[in-house]
Parts: structure tokens; sequence; C-alpha cells
């Protein structure tokens, strides 16, 4: 590798290095950048850059003093925070809007008209504290705050680039992460299963959790892959992309931190020097794709080793078979042997003929029924370490992997931790402890960034935009936290509790913040113009790509359940799929080509759904589903005419509303109709039970008039699809 | 609880402008990065930048937008070859390949080409130069040469400007396309197309902004055209040049007769479900979003009326040519001319007819000859028509692919990638006709005067479309996100505009 000049800055931030230690080579131990002078970054930035409020450690905040109101802390650093802006907390939202509000941002479906009904007429104490907490042990909960944390990993089924292969075991990983959540994994073990699950292993796993710790290093293996790069000589470049990738998500994801704009050059406006980028991406440097590798347990294998061990001595005892009748021929053939390349079995069989012939054949397709009942070991897309084959790590020039400058050493942000650290040991010794060194620090209490970002994430999902309104960027550039000490607060809270997520959702759903209306940028009037309304909720949030799919096939009475697994493939017409050229080109391990599953199968949750980088499935991209090559921490919401049309005329709108008007139509009848029943109130009925159904609520008596005046001349669907296009089915309360 | 009904709750006009704003800023921003949440810091830090670009409106993301200063050109229509058409089978003329048929790359070139990053183009091919099997021709004023691939084109090349020095970052075809679309070679960011339609909005509302048109897509997927980090509303729409042209246009049948009173009811309801929940923009927008769906039936399918064009018009474009695939290129040139005439701002058209496009690793000439058929009559027939309409001076036409091909051997006579020297051209929209610039080495392999990188490229786009391609950028996690990228200086080819 040919080594360039370094660049003047270069010269300065290393000379810097050096010179620690040379000339304090007595007391080589460097402190933070607060502390001490010779701290790197200190010296590179002269010493600024260090009010960063995200670099400071979390604080224990006081309470404010709490009113009988804000019993919940929550609400007593924002009452405080309001009144001392002059502001007053919204009105309170009805509870039917609460009920429906919580049940999708908790689930991603729709409270039912039924739930809605059994909540509003509860006046027990706990009625709200009951229904989060059906909320978090329903199995849909893990759905759906796996869907976030998917966005946030960039999850995808498939490779990108020029051939797009299908990853066939990636949804080991989607599917672990919904048990996780559902699970409430604690979340530094969540954290650290996924950055170095396999250093944590002895040996094989043992049980379903070690298998997990296999699975969850999928994390390490979602991003873009290059795959026909090797064939253009390009394979360093590809390499190079992973890690690039791998340190640059890591550091978004978990930290909040903007590796990216330290790749190049130093950090623009951040405390992070280029030499940080290439420190975190060292800890990277030994991983090495593990696809092949078994992630049978202990116990599976050993079941499979069994059963394997008795289909082969079936086979054997077969194959003898055969080899006797072989022998047989080939005595037939003593007196004038055959020539080398003739003598092959079919030829052995024609020879013998009749019965034999027939047994030889049989015994033939019984080794073949056989071989196929042979259990191959269980793989998953899991990385592992190469403690053999280490990759160098340099600074890059302008990040250009053809122009390596100084190696570098694995190193946490130099402005708070510019030592070395002491590398943890993996296990089994087969892998070099990098990553979980990693992760360790990662999950450490003083870590600044972990548990806010992490927080941040549960408050952006519950409110719809976070305390931090850039949840992958808690730098200079990124948005400081609207209530910093409510944000700590919960940041502890995760720590104290053990880091349960699901303890923050409950904090944060029971909190009356959260019972608050939705009030467009933080502030109204009243009609006096006394007082200034303020809401955590500024926003009415349009249902996500996948909520709305999920929500239309609920309501319809279409959704499936499903229990992960596979991805289902929706069928797509030949049209659509040439979008893409690889799709055309199938091959014979079957990754490149659309394997629609079977139609009856296809009404599942849309995390379900295969999700391709080359690929777009025409709803989901219609609704703004992010491109997951790069972490998307917030989806962006757009209006657009494309999306009426296809909720006007695209097929699944239609194909619910045709469903969902026959069965309201046959209950109806079913029902206790008598004659006296005239069109105009089976209308009525109708009417009422749709509402129930796709709007969790009866229509007014303008709506019902409205309706009925449709249903007059229109069709019972066409009204069913008129709901199913409304702003209040689209928009979150 | 109290009632929210005791409550009337009237936004005042700042509000209002707040409101408005905010909404804005979830959509992700206006033209040069205006942030969301701070929102008063980063205007006042991105006022300096802005320069004048209006704000981005919710209701209406594509309302045309004044550019940053007067554009040369109003609509863009790129011509993607996908796979690399070999520029030295093309438009690059190279005599010395036919004395050096079946030699080695001279010393010289091959050690040039050695020590730059493009080395690895020598990979997977032979060390043997495989002379060009078409006869070259000298046309027009300029005297351009052009192989008798391209007999149509030719006839216009006293409009066109050649770049003959092209170059890629990657040797294979998903990067280098990526780049040649969004500005890098990895997935994930915006393309072309989305940031002209971010910058600049479009001038037909009832038509999408920003459209895609091909039989298959480029090598590579969605993520070429894709708009990555830009807001969804940026994305493109893929138009038909057969049936329907918009997917979910039209109601199903049973629907179609009911639709009208449909959308009257849902407005209805609408309007009254905002009357509970004033001030929120969204609602707005999307009730504002199914009138736009309604005339945009009407209008897509206006666009697809090709019977509307006089025959001559078919057989300028080659719509009536006897091979279907030449039809169905022609087809989309045609459709690219109506979109554009209707005020569209970007399209991206590609002329994939299966899945290998000009990838000619082996046997140059049985992919290259019926390719360069299936699209020479429909490209030439678009510049004519551009040009007799007097849409040619504010149509940016561009031909190009994401690498050419080498001059040495690979297979049984074909060529391998070559991402260090290749060519493209422009036409119209401000750009000089009847140009030149740039040039490869004698054999065609490597760009040595004048080297032209995408981000060169796009920066000349841009200028032409008025936009300072320094000025249209995006914050994405904490980055500003440029077309031409965030590291090294994009140099616009000024001497090309007019």
């Amino acid at each position: 590798m040919k080594l360039r000049p370094a660049c003047h800055r270069f010269i300065a931030y290393f000379a810097c290095w050096v010179a620690v230690g040379s000339t304090f080579g007595q007391d080589p131990k460097l402190g933070n950048a607060w502390q001490d002078s010779r701290n790197p970054i200190r010296v590179l930035f002269g010493g600024e850059r260090l009010g960063l409020w995200s670099l400071q450690p979390v604080r224990q905040p006081k309470l404010p003093s709490a009113t009988a109101e804000a019993a919940n802390p929550i609400d007593a650093f924002l009452d405080a925070a309001w009144r001392d802006r002059g502001f007053e907390g919204a009105p309170w939202m009805n509870r039917a809007d609460w009920i429906q509000r919580v049940t999708i941002d908790m689930t991603g479906l729709r409270a039912t008209w039924e739930e809605v009904q059994s909540f509003v007429h509860d006046e027990s104490p706990d009625a709200c504290e009951r229904v989060i907490d059906r909320l978090l042990a329903s199995p849909a909960y893990g759905e759906h705050s796996a869907r976030q944390w998917l966005d946030v990993v960039r999850y995808s089924d498939s490779n990108g680039f020029d051939w797009d292969e299908f990853r066939k075991t990636a949804w080991r990983y989607r599917d672990w992460v919904v048990r996780a959540q559902n699970a409430d994994l604690p979340f530094d073990r969540f954290i650290t299963m996924q950055l170095a699950g396999d250093e944590l292993l002895e040996g094989p796993p043992r049980d379903q959790q070690e298998q997990d710790c296999l699975i969850a290093t999928g994390y390490l293996r979602l991003g873009p892959f290059d795959n026909a790069a090797k064939l253009f000589n390009e394979q360093d470049r590809a390499r190079v992309e992973v890690l690039t990738d791998l340190t640059e998500t890591t550091a978004s994801a978990l930290l909040g931190l903007t590796m990216s704009c330290c790749r190049c050059h130093d950090h623009k406006t951040d405390p992070l020097s280029q030499a940080d980028h290439y420190r975190l991406r060292a800890f990277f440097a030994a991983t090495r794709f593990a696809d092949d590798q078994s992630i049978d347990t202990v116990e599976a294998q050993q079941s499979k080793q069994m059963h394997n061990h008795r289909i082969q001595r079936q086979i054997e005892e077969l194959q003898g078979k055969i080899e006797e009748l072989r022998d047989q021929a080939k005595s037939l053939k003593q007196s004038d042997p055959l020539k080398a390349e003739d003598a092959t079995d079919d030829k052995w069989k024609e020879l013998l003929g009749g019965e034999d012939q027939e047994r030889w054949l049989q015994w033939e397709r019984e080794v073949k029924a056989l071989q196929d009942q042979l259990l191959p070991p269980d793989t998953g897309l899991v990385m592992t370490d190469d403690p053999k084959a280490i990759d160098p790590i340099h600074v890059l020039f302008q990040g250009d992997h053809r122009s390596p400058r100084e190696a570098v050493e694995p190193g946490f942000p130099s402005v708070l931790w510019p030592e070395a650290p002491q590398m943890a040991s993996a296990p089994t010794g087969k892998s070099t402890g990098r990553r979980l060194t990693l992760a360790r620090w990662i999950c450490s209490a003083d870590n600044p960034w972990t548990s806010r970002v992490a927080v941040n994430r549960v408050w952006q999902q519950l409110f719809g935009e976070g305390l931090v309104a850039t949840p992958n960027d808690f730098g200079v550039t990124g948005s400081p936290p609207m209530h910093p000490e409510l944000l700590d607060y919960l940041a502890n809270h995760l720590i104290d509790r053990e880091w349960s997520i699901k303890s923050i959702h409950r904090q944060i759903a029971l909190s009356l913040a959260y019972r608050r209306q939705a009030i467009p940028e933080g502030q109204l009037v009243d009609s006096s113009g006394s007082t200034r309304w303020t809401s955590m909720r500024t926003n009415l949030r349009r249902l996500s790509a996948d909520q709305f799919r999920d929500a239309i096939l609920q309501v319809t009475g279409l959704l499936q359940h499903r229990a992960g697994g596979p991805p289902v493939w929706p069928t797509l017409s030949e049209e659509i799929l040439q979008a893409n050229p690889a799709v055309l080109d199938d091959n014979e391990t079957k990754t490149k080509g659309w394997y629609p599953s079977p139609e009856t199968e296809q009404s599942v949750r849309s995390l379900y759904l295969v999700n391709k980088r080359g690929m777009k499935l025409p709803w989901m991209e219609t609704f703004d589903q992010p491109d997951p090559s790069v972490s998307c921490p917030k989806r962006a919401t757009s209006i657009v005419a494309s999306q009426a049309l296809s909720l006007m005329n695209g097929d699944l709108a239609w194909q619910g509303a045709l469903r969902l008007s026959e069965s309201l139509t046959e209950r109806l009848e079913q029902g206790n109709s008598t004659k006296a029943d005239t069109e105009v109130s089976e209308n009525v009925r109708f009417i009422v039970a749709l509402f129930q159904q796709v709007l969790s609520r009866e229509p007014t008596a303008e709506e019902l008039e409205q309706c009925g005046l449709f249903l007059q001349q229109r069709s019972r669907t066409a009204l069913v699809l008129v709901l199913l296009n409304t702003n209040e089915f689209a928009f979150v309360p | 609880m109290r009632s929210r009904k005791q409550f009337s709750l009237h936004p005042t006009e700042d509000q209002r402008e707040g409101n408005r704003r905010r909404f804005l800023a979830s959509l992700g921003g206006g033209i040069g990065s205006l942030a969301l949440h701070d929102l008063d810091m980063r205007q006042a830090m991105a006022e300096d930048r802005r320069r004048g670009v209006a704000d981005i409106d919710p209701l209406q993301p594509y309302v045309a937008r004044k550019p940053h200063f007067a554009p040369r050109a109003k609509s863009v229509i790129f011509l993607f070859m996908v796979g690399g058409p070999s520029q030295i089978d093309t438009f690059d003329y190279k005599p010395a390949l036919e004395r050096l048929d079946g030699k080695p790359v001279p010393t010289s070139i091959r050690s040039a080409l050695d020590a730059t990053r493009h080395s690895n183009v020598f990979h997977g091919c032979e060390d043997s130069i495989l002379k060009s099997p078409f006869r070259f021709r000298q046309y027009g004023e300029s005297g351009a040469w052009v192989s008798d691939l391209m007999p149509h084109i030719a006839n216009h090349v006293d409009d066109l400007c050649f770049l003959h020095s092209m170059q890629a970052d990657s040797n294979n075809h998903a990067p280098a396309s990526y780049q040649l679309h969004t500005g890098d070679i990895r997935a994930g960011k915006a393309s072309l197309g989305s940031w002209v339609t971010y910058g600049l909005g479009t001038e037909n509302a009832d038509l999408p902004g920003y459209v895609v048109l091909f039989d298959a897509g480029p090598l590579g997927g969605a993520t070429n055209y894709t708009n990555g980090f830009l807001p969804p509303a940026f994305q493109p729409t893929r138009i038909r040049d057969r049936g329907l042209p918009v997917l979910d246009l039209v109601p199903v049948e049973a629907f179609a007769k009911e639709q009208r009173e449909a959308l009257d009811l849902m407005q209805q309801l609408n309007r009254s479900h905002r009357d509970r929940h004033p001030g929120f923009l969204e609602l707005d927008a999307r009730i504002a979003s199914y009138e736009l769906a309604y005339r945009m039936q009407s209008a897509a399918l206006e666009v697809g009326r090709f019977e509307e064009e006089p025959l001559y018009i078919h057989r300028l474009y080659g719509v009536d040519h006897d091979d279907p695939r030449t039809q169905s290129f022609s087809r989309k040139c045609l459709m690219a001319r109506r979109l554009v005439e209707r005020g569209v701002r970007f399209v991206q058209l590609y002329d994939m007819p299966d899945k290998d496009g000009w990838d000619a690793h082996d046997r140059l000439i049985d992919n290259h000859t019926p390719r360069a058929r299936w699209t020479d009559v429909g490209v030439a027939g678009l510049i004519a028509d551009l040009k007799q309409r007097g849409l040619l001076e504010s149509t940016l036409v561009i031909w190009a692919s994401e690498f050419g091909r080498t001059p040495m051997k690979q297979g049984n006579s074909g060529r391998q990638h070559n991402a260090a020297g290749f060519t493209i051209w422009m036409a119209g929209g401000g750009v000089r006709p009847g140009m030149r610039i740039g040039a490869t080495d004698e054999l065609g392999l490597m760009a040595i005067d004048r080297p032209i990188q995408f981000r060169d490229l796009h920066a000349t786009i841009l200028t032409a479309m008025g936009i300072d391609y320094d000025d249209l950028s995006y914050v994405v996690n904490g980055r500003d996100e440029r077309l031409t990228g965030v590291a090294g200086s994009p140099k616009p080819l000024t001497d090309i505009l007019l």
C-alpha cells in the first residue's frame, strides 16, 4: 500500500499525537478535552466545540415541584417549562381519540369500535393504564416497534446493486427484532447482541437465546453489498463501502453522531476528527460474512445429526442393494466387457432388464427421496470475525480507499476517550473482541449518547417528533433538545429500569401531555385571545405506508396473522417487475427473480412483505417507504396526487371495499331484519355499521344524511371506498 | 375532561404562516437546506445562500419556482443508454485502431492508465486491440465523425455537443450508473430528476414533474432514479407509452361512473373533519391532492393520445417502424416530447428493451447493431421535432450511459466496460451546437484531454437550468448533501453553454 505525504492538517493532528507520546512519555494518559489541554480534539479545534450539549454527561435533573395534576415527572417538566413561557397545555382530547392515538402509536393498528366503546365507558381510574398494558403485551406492539428499528438499521431483504440478490435468511433478524421488542429485551443487551452477539458465545449456541446472539449480528450484514464488484477487481471498494456503512450507521443509529461528515475531513462543526471516523471503523476491521456457518443450537445439531445418520444408513442400505445388481449385471458381461465409457449405470440397467431394472429404478427413486429428507444446518445472515485477517485501517485521504494515510487503531471519539481502549476478549478466542469492546462502551452508563438517543426514538414514536427533532444527529447541526432536562430524566430512567424500553413507552403514554390535543405549531389562542396553547403533538401524522396498508386490511377484515418467517412476496405485474432487469435474469439459486407467494397468503402486515433494494412495491413506494440503503431515523411524509389515485383506483382499497361491503351487508341480513325494514333504514344500519368498522365511531346526524343520500344513487362498495379515503382514516389523531 | 367545543380555535395570520412553515419543514425543507426545528436560526443562515429561490409550498410542492438566475433550459430529457455503448464504435472515431488491430495495447498508453484509478479497466479483457467493425463518416458543417450505427443521429451532429472525455468512478454498472444519476457510487442518494424538481417544481400542475419512461429499468434498479433522501414528493412517476399512462390512473370499471360523486362526498366529510381540526395544513393538502388526482386522470390520458399526432410525426420518430422494439423506443421519445411540451420538468428515458442493454462483453456486432437500430431513429426524430417546434432551445437533451467500452477485446469479439474515457452528447437547452470538447488517447481508452467527471456534468446541467449547483442542497444527518457531492469541486463546462 502506497502511503503519500500527509496533508498539512494531518501533520498538525498527528504531530500532536506524536508529541504526546514523546514529550509526555512519563505520563502518557490523555484525559478528555475539557480537562486535558493535550487532548487531540482540544488541540485540533483550539479548545472550541466542547460546549455541545450531547457531549455533557447525562445529568440527574431535579424534578420541578410537581402539582397534583402533574404527578408524572414528564408532565412536571413540561408544565414547568410551559408555565415559564406563558403557555398552557392544549385542551384534552376525547377518550375515543386517545385510545385511537395510543393504539396506532404502539401497535401500528387501529383500535376497533369495541375497544373504543369499552374504554370510553370504563370509568375506573386505571382505565388508561390497563389499555397501555394491554397494548404493550400484544404481539402487534413488537411488530410495530420492530418496524421503527428496522428503518433505523436500513433493513432490506436484498443486496442492492446490479443483481440485487435476495437474502434468503435476513428475515431471521427481522423476527428476532420482533421477539426482542415483545420480550422487552433490555436495550443494552439488544445493542450488544447486534454488535457482538457472536463474541458472547463460548461455542455453538446452547439454546434459542444463544442462537439469537448469532442472528442478531445480522445488523452488521444489513447494509447494501456490491456482490459484482469482484468481477471488475473492485472488491476493495466494496469492502471499504461495507466498513463505511457500518461505521456511519452505528454512529448515527446508536450514538446520534454524524460520522459520515468526518470520513473525508475533520468534522465541520462537531468535536470529531477525521481520525475518529477511522478509529471507530477499526472495531469492524476483522469482520467476515458468515452466511454459510451453521446457527443451529447444540440440541438441534444433535437431533439433525441423529436424523441424518438414520437416513444415511437407509441410503447406504439401498445403495448396497443397487451395488449387488450392478455386480450382477457386470457378471453378465464378463466374457465381453464393455468399454470404460460405456460402462454406465444406464447400460447396466438396460442389460438387466425386466424386474431387476424396475427394482433398480425404484431404489434409486427411494434414495433420491431419502436424500431430500436430509436436514441441512440452519444458516443466517450473520457476521463473525477472522482474527487472522484484520484489515489494516488507515485514515483515507478524502475518504478515498486508494489514498491511505496514517494507520489507526480502534478507539472511541477522542474528545472524551482519547486513549486506546482495553480490548475485551471473546470467550472462544476465535474472535478479536473488538466489537464486544465497542458494544460495552456504547452500553456503558457514562456514554452520554446511547440512552439519550434511545429514549428520544421512543418519544418520537409516540409524539411524532423527538425531543431532539434530528434523532440521528445529536451534533451542532442537529436540533438541540426541546426539554433537555426531561430528556436526561428519561435517559436515566431507562438505565434505572434496566434498559427496559417498554417502561419508557409506558411512562410517556401515561403522561397527561400525551392526552392533549395536537395543536399546530405549538400555539393557538382561544377566542378571547388570552390563552396560548401548546402541545407536544404539533402535527397530525398521516399513516405510514405500512400502517395505511395494514389499517385497510384490518378494517376490511382481510388482515391475516403471520408469525414471522420468510418474507411474503406480493404478486406484481410483469411490467412492474421489469423496473429491475436483474429480476428478468432469474438464476438457479433463486435469488434474482421474483417469487410471488400464494395469493391467499399475501394479506399480512406490511412488516412481512419482501423489501428489496432494487424493486419497490408500488403501494409502499407511493406512500413514502424510505430507501433502505441508509439509516432512516424518521419517515418523511408526502401528500401527493398519486396517493389519491392509488387509494381511489388501486387494487388494495378496491378489494377491501368490496369485501367489507359484502361482509357488512351479510351481517345485517343475518341480523334481525324484519319486513318493516325499508331500504332506507337498511342503509342507515349499513352506514352506522360501516362508520363503526372503519372509523370506530358512529356517524353524526349530518354524516348519516350525506351518506344516506349517496346510497340512494350509488353503491355500498363506493361508500366503503369513500370512508377508506377520508382524512379521518388517514391521520393519527 | 374539558370538551374542545368550549373553545373556538382561530389561528391568526401569523400562526397560519408559522404553520405553513412547520409543514414545509415536515416535508424536509426548501431549496437550500431549510431547517425545520430551530427554524428561525437556520432560516437566517440559509437566507444568505438561497438567493431568492422561493420556498416549497407544501400544498403545491410542484409549483414552478424561480431559478437562481436566468435559465437556459426549462426542461430536461435524459436519454439513458443502459449498459455502456462503445464510444469507439459510435461517436469517438479512432483510426489508429485499424492499424493496431490484434496487437497489444502500446506500453505508453498502458502505463499511463496503470498510474490512474482506472487501471482495473484492463481486468477481464485480453491485451489485444479490436478495431471497430463499423465504418465512420464525417457529417454536417462541423464534420463530426459518426459510425454507420447511427445514420439518423448523424444527420443532426450540427445540433449536438459531444463530450469525448467522460470518466466514472467505478467500472461496474450499478455503482457507475448510481453515480451518473445521483452523484455517488453508493446507493441511497437522490437522482438528478428529483434534485431538479425539488429545486424548480414543474410547469404543469396536472402532470407529475419528474417522469421515467422504460420497458425495463436501468441496471441497479429503482435506486438509480429514486428521490433518495429528498422529500418523497420528488419521487419519479413512471409513465407508460401504451395502455394507461399511469398506474391506477382510472377507477375500476364498476366504480367509474360513481367516482365524481364519491369524491364529492369524501370532500364533504373531509371538510367537516377539518373544521374539527382547524389549522392543520396537512388536511388541506390532502383535500387538494384529491382534486389534483382527479384532474391528473384526464391530463395523463390526454398526454398518451398519440393518435392526435399526424402521420409524418409518427414516421419522423419511427413509431411506425417494422421492428417492434424500435416502435417501443420511438413511442417513448414521442412521449418525452409530449411531456415537455406540456411543461413536465424532467423526463428520464431508458432504452432498455431487455435485461442486457449495450453490455457487449461478447459479439459486439450482434449486440450493438440491433440496439442502434432500435434507438437511432427515435432519438434523431426527437431532436428534429423539438427543433421544428422551437422547443429545443428550452429543452436540454442528454444522451449518455454509465460508461463506454474498451478498445481491448473481451470474449468472442466483445469489449469490456470502460470508465476511463467515453463519450456522451448534449443538445439544446442553451448548449452550444456543433461543438466537441475533451479527447481520449489514440485508442479511445482513457480521457487525456480535459477529463470530465459526472459532477462536472451535473454542475453543467444545473447551471443550464438556472440553478446554482452549490446552493442546491439538503441537510441529511447534519450534512449539506448536494448533487455535485460534498467533496471535490465540480467544474461546470461553462464554455459549452451559450
